[in-house]
């Protein structure tokens, strides 16, 4: 396995847990007020909708499109994630911005749908919250399945990355029973963000033609340079934090 | 990205909708708008800086791909700059309480 295999794997594992997380918040909260039923319909019928995604758009962008066209798209796509995720992971980690509070959502999903009381085991409200949750928090799971595969033609080993992660949380959360609010969320968006950054410069490079030294060992440099660059920011922007006196005036 | 809700308002009007062909327009509008907006979403959202920040990354890489060493350094010096632009500017102020 190459290492970019390696970090390629370990980005789409990390991304889809902390993607599912989050859906699986959604999933209890439908399960604990509509009946377990309904819920699980409605993930799995989107885990399967999703899974027919990858499948239907993956396989042709791999089979299809020119390498270097795809890989500049895709390293693109890449690049705007993984900012997106690291600017909010900085600004989450130092304090400029809250923390995602699972328990809080959790509480306010379940309040919401026991507003009305199911009128049957099978509930199409329960199913279309469970769905909806899935099918949203997936699509990003989706999106970064096939440009991370796509691009590096490991279409197949990040499916199997991501699917391990559905399974992984699934399995955490049957066994707490509960959402998972001890996750360290941030912790994780912050590394799968340096992780998406890196492989997005990288495969921008390669499909522009730059010549990275030392070709995927690159990668860890990548790597490297973001998280030095993730740890500077947090402490200039701790720094940056207005005092209590200061948001008080 | 967030797992919105649904509204029950947004489930039950699918029922009120007329004969099968506009239900089937409905439908696909909707999707398109939806497809629309989750691509604007994703892409540009509350970020555009960011999004034009990858657009000057790939142009800056397609032009400087005969550069060797300085292609690679100012690529990997903008990036780290649009980075540290875009964090600073979602900064918390004091007077934005």
């Amino acid at each position: 396995m190459t290492t970019s295999s390696v970090i390629l794997a370990l980005a789409v594992f990390g991304a889809s847990s902390v993607e599912m997380v989050e859906a699986l918040t959604i999933v209890l909260a439908a399960g604990v007020s509509r009946g377990w039923r309904s819920a699980f319909e409605g993930a799995a019928a989107a885990a399967a909708v999703l899974a027919v995604l990858v499948g239907a758009v993956g396989v042709p962008l791999v089979r299809l499109v020119p390498l270097n066209a795809l890989r500049v798209v895709i390293g693109g796509l890449l690049l705007v994630l993984g900012l997106n995720w690291l600017r909010k992971a900085i600004l989450r980690a130092s304090g400029h911005k809250a923390l995602h509070d699972e328990n809080a959502i959790y509480a306010e999903t379940v309040a919401a749908l026991r507003a009305s009381k199911p009128a049957s085991r099978r509930d199409a409200t329960g199913f279309t919250v469970a769905f909806k949750g899935v099918f949203l928090e997936g699509l990003e799971v989706v999106l970064i399945v096939l440009t991370l595969g796509s691009s590096s033609r490991h279409l197949t080993l990040a499916a199997v990355s991501a699917a391990a992660a559905v399974v992984v949380v699934a399995i955490a959360g049957g066994i707490v029973g509960r959402q998972l609010s001890e996750v360290p969320e941030n912790a994780m968006k912050m590394g799968v963000g340096i992780m998406l950054t890196s492989f997005g410069v990288f495969w921008i490079g390669e499909g522009a033609g730059l010549r990275w030294p030392g070709s995927d060992l690159f990668l860890l440099a990548l790597v490297a340079l973001f998280v030095l660059t993730t740890a500077g920011a947090v402490r200039l922007m701790r720094e940056a934090l207005p005092s209590r006196a200061e948001q008080a005036t | 990205m967030s797992g919105e809700l649904g509204s029950r308002g947004e489930l039950g009007s699918r029922g009120e909708l007329g004969s099968s062909g506009a239900r089937h327009g409905n439908v696909v509008a909707r999707a398109v708008v939806a497809f629309g907006r989750f691509w604007w979403e994703f892409l540009v959202g509350d970020t555009p800086e960011l999004f034009v920040a990858t657009l000057a990354v790939i142009g800056l890489a397609e032009g400087l791909r005969h550069e060797r060493v300085l292609g690679i350094v100012i690529v990997l010096v903008a990036v780290v700059g649009f980075l540290g632009l875009s964090t600073w500017k979602g900064r918390k102020l004091p007077e934005n309480k």
